[in-house]
């Protein structure tokens, strides 16, 4: 009659010590953080399809929509292949982008299949710092360009709007696009980046990064609502994710340029 | 022009597309005989792409075009009264099955591929036959000038390495107006329209652009298999460069046409009111043909052409350079006779991208007859530049300014097409999307050139847009 009791005492014994240790204990090491925090894309996951809803608001100028569908595979290299197809609205229907990731500094390789032209082109490195197809996020901003290579303040303790965070600041190697520093909050709780205020010339903010609300996908935390606001033109991106498939295998060969114009 | 997209996306993987567009196009200068003043023409197209398996999609599109012309009073074509035109045809569009398995790709249906790095001049972009029906490409154009045409494609792709074979199993014409039509073929020399007159008198205006590709392109390969086209690329992509080599053996869709000289110079006689040399030759060439002579003796030659391309990215800039190579191809001497050549042609140049307000692209491209003697449209050789830059000035929402140019480096030859669009603000995403464009296209040039054989047709036009 003992054992079904102990073993009821091994297995709380071991879902504790499963337990994250109180993240306040220790001050984690800021480059192991900020590679934690983007290690997966943009869209909050480095292998998976997903539809992305991009929405414009603010400024002086009328709301746009774009909806489109995300894919990124982990590359047998190790860097990252993402393909973004857009959906609606028609102007920008059929259009794609291939991001291919290049080890170390590189830049990345970047593709357009613009469907009117039946045309795919290459883009160049230092245009990541262009609109990302009309919104507030660059490329650069989807691939964490300004804080993946970057120096690092020390780790600091932080509450963000009731949410404990670590706070920690990174100043580009490599700066481009007039980004001298951003400032990262990175929550306690699940290592996603809660806010992102990156800073230019004089200090002055440019844009700002928030997370809205977050969901599980198998059993990793991942964005699915979040928005970048531009100070200067007063206009916000909106980026809704939904539709999360991490389990339907992707195939290398639909992560090419040659594959843009085929769906 | 006036356009109505219309597109659907569903929740899955099914995308219904509805597209109308319509076009009003005048003459800036009625100055050249039987021009058409008024030009006008409308694009329904209705499509559909699905996913019907995880691995195989499926597109399918059609369109319904209708176009009418109006000419000046009183004007000529050839034998007869200039006529106001007025035509409807249907076209299957783009129509194909993509399965894959692994990193093999299988595309079969009416496809368009384009090979090659560059936008205006591409010299490797030779799978699909272009569509001349409104002129020669022009700079600056918001869709591709191609047709799609049967074919079937097999590509292997890896990481570093892409491979494509591509086998177009019928003989497809470029498609394009010989007569009947301001851009017509024989505008590019006078003498030629007098051998296509005589289709002002017999063909109803409503089925002349149906007859127009059997007028350009006169006994053409059957359909046979045999008669298929077959090309490769091999091409690398990563770390900056994407670098690509191709080979095709195809229809050079340049027909050596060589005229019955005598009814060349009859037909030219009678529209020239010249009786003495009506007299002189009628009694010739009628029993000659009634006899089973042929008017134009049409020959179609099979290239073998070889090309690589190559696009760099350079700090802000992408760099892109093309060259193709051919031992043999159609070219036409000044005196129209057809001669086979061999010839390289060219390209080189920028793509510049500065966030979304301005983008501008400049390409060098020519054409090098190994062969020296004097080409029609090409000269002893033939290199220009052309350029497209578009701004979309932040301070005003909803305007976007083009320009498009091209200048002949070896002759006086230009082209130039502004263009501006303005989209006002939308109520909400949801809303339906209004461009209203306006824009110019102004052509010169000196005798046997392009932008001089039609530069009677500057042309301005007003375009209307709706789209969701």
């Amino acid at each position: 009659m003992n054992r079904p009791r102990l073993t009821r005492w091994a297995l709380c014994a071991a879902m504790l010590l499963s337990l994250p240790t109180p993240a306040a204990a220790q001050t984690p090491d800021a480059a192991g953080l900020v590679a934690s925090a983007t290690a997966r894309n943009g869209f909050g996951f480095d292998h998976g399809t997903a539809r992305v809803r991009l929405s414009i608001t603010g400024g002086d100028q009328a709301p746009k929509e774009r909806v489109l569908r995300a894919r990124t595979l982990r590359g047998s290299t190790g860097g990252a292949r993402t393909v973004l197809r857009f959906l609606s609205p028609s102007e920008v229907q059929g259009a794609a982008f291939l991001l291919v990731e290049q080890p170390g500094d590189a830049p990345d390789d970047m593709h357009l299949y613009l469907p009117a032209l039946k045309r795919t082109r290459r883009i160049a490195g230092s245009q990541k710092d262009g609109s990302f197809m009309g919104t507030d996020f660059t490329y650069a901003d989807l691939e964490y360009r300004d804080v993946k290579t970057a120096a690092y303040s020390p780790v600091a303790e932080a509450s963000l709007d009731g949410v404990p965070c670590w706070r920690v600041e990174a100043r580009p190697t490599a700066p481009a696009a007039g980004v001298s520093r951003v400032v990262l909050h990175i929550r306690r709780d699940n290592g996603l980046i809660q806010r992102s205020e990156l800073f230019g010339a004089e200090d002055r903010l440019l844009k700002r990064y928030s997370l809205r609300d977050f969901a599980t996908v198998d059993g990793q935390p991942a964005p699915s609502d979040a928005e970048m606001h531009t100070v200067e033109t007063g206009r916000t991106t909106r980026l809704t994710i939904d539709e999360v498939d991490t389990r339907t295998p992707l195939d290398p060969a639909d992560f090419t340029p040659e594959s843009l114009s085929r769906g | 022009m006036m356009a109505l997209l219309v597109a659907l996306a569903t929740p899955s993987d099914v995308q219904v597309i509805a597209r109308f567009e319509a076009a009003i196009e005048g003459d800036l200068a009625h100055d050249a005989a039987d021009e058409d003043l008024l030009a006008a023409s409308t694009r329904w197209t209705l499509g559909v792409e699905t996913r019907l398996s995880v691995a195989t999609l499926m597109h399918i599109e059609g369109t319904l075009r209708s176009a009418g012309r109006t000419p000046s009073p009183g004007e000529w074509r050839g034998l007869a009264p200039a006529r106001g035109r007025a035509e409807a045809t249907t076209e299957l569009g783009e129509a194909w099955l993509s399965h894959r398995r692994g990193p093999l790709r299988l595309d079969v249906g009416q496809l368009i591929v384009r090979w090659g790095v560059m936008d205006l001049q591409s010299p490797n972009d030779v799978l699909n036959p272009m569509d001349f029906r409104d002129g020669p490409p022009r700079v600056g154009a918001t869709e591709a000038p191609v047709r799609p045409i049967p074919m079937l494609r097999v590509s292997h792709v890896s990481d570093d390495l892409s491979l494509e074979v591509v086998w177009q199993p019928f003989y497809t014409p470029h498609w394009g107006n010989a007569a009947d039509s301001d851009w017509a073929a024989t505008r590019l020399d006078p003498s030629l329209a007098g051998a296509l007159a005589l289709t002002d008198l017999l063909v109803s205006p409503s089925a002349s652009e149906a007859l127009q590709p059997l007028l350009l392109t006169p006994n053409p390969p059957e359909a046979w298999p045999s008669n298929g086209s077959i090309a490769a690329r091999i091409g690398t992509s990563g770390a900056g460069l994407d670098l690509n080599a191709q080979v095709s053996w195809a229809w050079d869709r340049t027909p050596t046409l060589r005229a019955d000289p005598e009814l060349t110079a009859l037909l030219v006689a009678a529209r020239e009111d010249d009786l003495p040399t009506l007299l002189r030759l009628y009694p010739r060439v009628a029993p000659r043909l009634a006899n089973g002579g042929r008017a134009v003796e049409a020959r179609h030659e099979r290239t073998l052409t070889a090309g690589v391309d190559a696009a760099v990215a350079l700090d802000t800039v992408v760099v892109k350079a093309e060259v193709a190579a051919t031992p043999g191809r159609t070219l036409y001497e000044a005196t129209l006779q057809p001669v086979r050549a061999p010839a390289l042609s060219w390209a080189v140049g920028v793509d510049w991208l500065d966030d979304e307000a301005l983008s501008a692209t400049l390409e060098l491209s020519g054409l090098t007859p190994l062969r020296d003697s004097e080409y029609l449209l090409f000269g002893r050789g033939w290199a220009q530049a052309a350029s497209v830059a578009q701004w979309r000035p932040p301070q005003v929402e909803g305007i976007e300014v083009t320009l498009a140019l091209q200048h002949a480096l070896t002759a006086r030859a230009w082209a130039a097409s502004p263009t501006v669009a303005w989209s006002p603000p939308r109520a909400s995403a949801d809303a339906l999307r209004h461009t209203l464009a306006a824009g110019l296209l102004l052509l010169d040039g000196e005798a046997g050139t392009l932008m001089g054989a039609f530069g009677h047709n500057d042309a301005a036009h007003l375009r209307y847009t709706l789209s969701l």
